[in-house]
């Protein structure tokens, strides 16, 4: 689904990622977790095109969204992409938020992009908002808006850059319990996150970057409790000392 | 009756309480209440009304005393501007001032020449508004390619910005109109008072216009990138709604300011009422013609610029 090869990333002179490779299969949960600085969302940036590599290969479904040529607006409509601070359009309703991609996008007929979108609100739990304005949502309920309007271009990956970093211990749970249920329904993700529960229940890879390098990549449980590499040892101990 | 409690009768002094210190506050009334009257009219008067104030009020909360000193003092300050008054009202009905509103207020040849006044303030409003379309058109076109991705677009447009802000607008609408006649394209005054005007307020509306773009949160651009709308797709239905919305107020008192400016086409021969103005002037030999262009402007700007603080309270509660 996902190839990434030799992945190299530079802000002038700071080398935010040294070479990354990976694979991202069907249907996989890919749960990316480490320090601050690490290049986990560079990395995730990367592959919706929000960030130029430097060098290296992306492919996402075969397409090679390095290559100069390639449509990169094409490939976004495959790659669904969730915010930290959910950037939802404040101008518009939800359900305005969640029509507006396939409406201009995709040129769907107006009732019909209406219905999708409702029936996608209903999913996350906000079909009673649908014409409420960003404004008067709370972060989690943004959050799931948010979800539900990437979900709407139909994508075949998403993408969740520290989704619940922004929001109130209470209103985490809602969107990860969003998260979990588009997971079970087969939905390949790419979770950049801190929310370690989350890896373990859900994730069915969790990935250890530090300082723009893979340092670890296996299955949650392998890794949670039999990490490799001491750099893993020393962030595991430190996190869920105080869980 | 115990000790201690002295019992004053009337008239006689009661130990503490007697010659008590006297407000320097209220002196200082009293003696501005005669230099009010005298060497120093107004500001003394008012002076010693006001230390009247501040005496009477510390006389109250302290033992001091001086209460009928400050009142003397208030009284004669009173007295003052009530001469000073007078005064004004003799000056009034003297020749200088008589003239004076002769000639700015000269209801009859004010009264006569509204029509024509009239006639010349539409083509003022008509040169503002169809400039005005133009202008927020070239003016977003300039500010989007001032933000060009292509470095050289950008360089283009930062110039023409540059150049354009640091020249008059009289200068710019010569060269315009006396420029393109020479270079044997045929202008009306009219067309050319447009073109200039739109040239030189597109400059400055495409920096608003780009103030606010840019102060639309980087976030916003990349959400609707990410579900596949591509720049000029997203420039339209998520950036720019948001943006215009915030730079209204600026906008909306460019307009009024580019009202204003329409009468520097007056100096190509565009007869918008600043010129008509003139030209009675010019037969009548009062200035009182100018006095009705005035009123004129300030017809439609001062509601304007009520407008456009209503337009700013509506704005900001929206936010």
């Amino acid at each position: 689904m996902i190839r990434i090869v030799g992945l190299h990333k530079k802000f002038g002179d700071f080398d935010a990622l040294k070479g990354i490779d990976l694979d991202v299969m069907p249907q996989q949960v890919v749960v990316v977790v480490g320090p601050s600085g690490s290049g986990k969302s560079t990395m995730l940036r990367c592959i919706n095109g929000l960030e130029q590599a430097t060098r290296g290969q992306i492919l996402v479904e075969g397409i090679d969204i390095t290559h100069r040529a390639t449509d990169i607006n094409q490939v976004r409509q495959k790659v669904g992409m969730v915010f930290q601070s959910f950037n939802l359009f404040p101008h518009l309703t939800a359900i305005k938020n969640v029509t507006l991609a396939p409406l201009k996008v995709k040129g769907i007929d107006h009732d019909e992009a209406d219905e999708k979108a409702r029936e996608l609100l209903k999913k996350v739990g906000l079909e009673d908002k649908a014409d409420a304005f960003p404004a008067h949502l709370s972060g989690g309920q943004q959050q799931r808006v948010a979800i539900a309007r990437a979900l709407a271009m139909e994508p075949d990956v998403m993408l969740f850059d520290e989704v619940t970093s922004a929001l109130d211990p209470e209103l985490v749970k809602e969107v990860l319990d969003t998260m979990q249920s588009l997971a079970r329904e087969g939905m390949t993700m790419v979770v950049v996150t801190h929310e370690m529960g989350f890896a373990k229940e859900v994730g069915s890879r969790l990935i250890f970057m530090d300082e723009g390098l893979v340092v670890e990549d296996g299955l949650p449980a392998d890794v949670f409790n039999n990490p490799q590499h001491p750099r893993t040892k020393e962030f595991f101990s430190k996190i869920l000392s105080h869980i | 009756m115990g000790e201690g409690l002295d019992v004053r009768q009337y008239g006689e002094p009661v130990s503490e309480f007697e010659n008590p210190d006297i407000s320097g506050w209220a002196k200082a009334s009293l003696i501005m209440g005669i230099l009010g009257m005298t060497v120093i009219p107004v500001v003394g008067a008012v002076l010693a009304i006001v230390f009247a104030r501040i005496a009477k009020k510390r006389i109250l909360q302290t033992d001091l005393g001086g209460a009928g000193l400050a009142t003397a003092g208030q009284t004669l300050g009173i007295i003052g501007l009530v001469l000073v008054v007078f005064a004004v009202y003799v000056i009034i009905n003297t020749e200088g001032l008589r003239k004076f509103i002769h000639e700015f207020f000269d209801m009859k040849t004010l009264g006569e020449s509204i029509p024509k006044l009239a006639r010349g303030f539409l083509v003022t409003l008509e040169l503002a508004v169809i400039s005005e379309f133009f202008i927020l058109i070239f003016g977003l076109l300039v500010a989007l390619l001032r933000i060009s991705k292509v470095k050289f677009i950008r360089f283009i447009a930062a110039v023409y910005i540059d150049v354009i802000r640091g020249l008059p607008l009289i200068l710019q609408i010569f060269i315009i109109y006396f420029g393109l006649t020479y270079l044997g394209l045929n202008f009306s005054r009219f067309v050319a008072g447009v073109v200039s005007l739109t040239v030189c307020y597109a400059a400055y509306e495409a920096e608003i216009f780009r103030a606010g773009i840019e102060s639309i949160h980087k976030g916003q651009m990349e959400a609707s990138r990410s579900l596949g709308m591509t720049y000029l797709k997203s420039m339209r239905y998520v950036v720019l709604p948001q943006a215009v919305r915030r730079v209204i107020p600026p906008l909306s008192n460019e307009f009024i300011m580019l009202t204003k400016d329409t009468a520097l086409v007056a100096f190509i021969g565009l007869s918008e009422v600043f010129l008509v103005g003139k030209e009675i002037m010019g037969k009548e030999f009062v200035i009182a013609p100018l006095v009705g262009v005035a009123l004129f402007f300030l017809l439609v700007t001062i509601p304007m610029m009520r407008g456009v603080q209503y337009l700013e309270k509506r704005l900001a509660r929206g936010d």
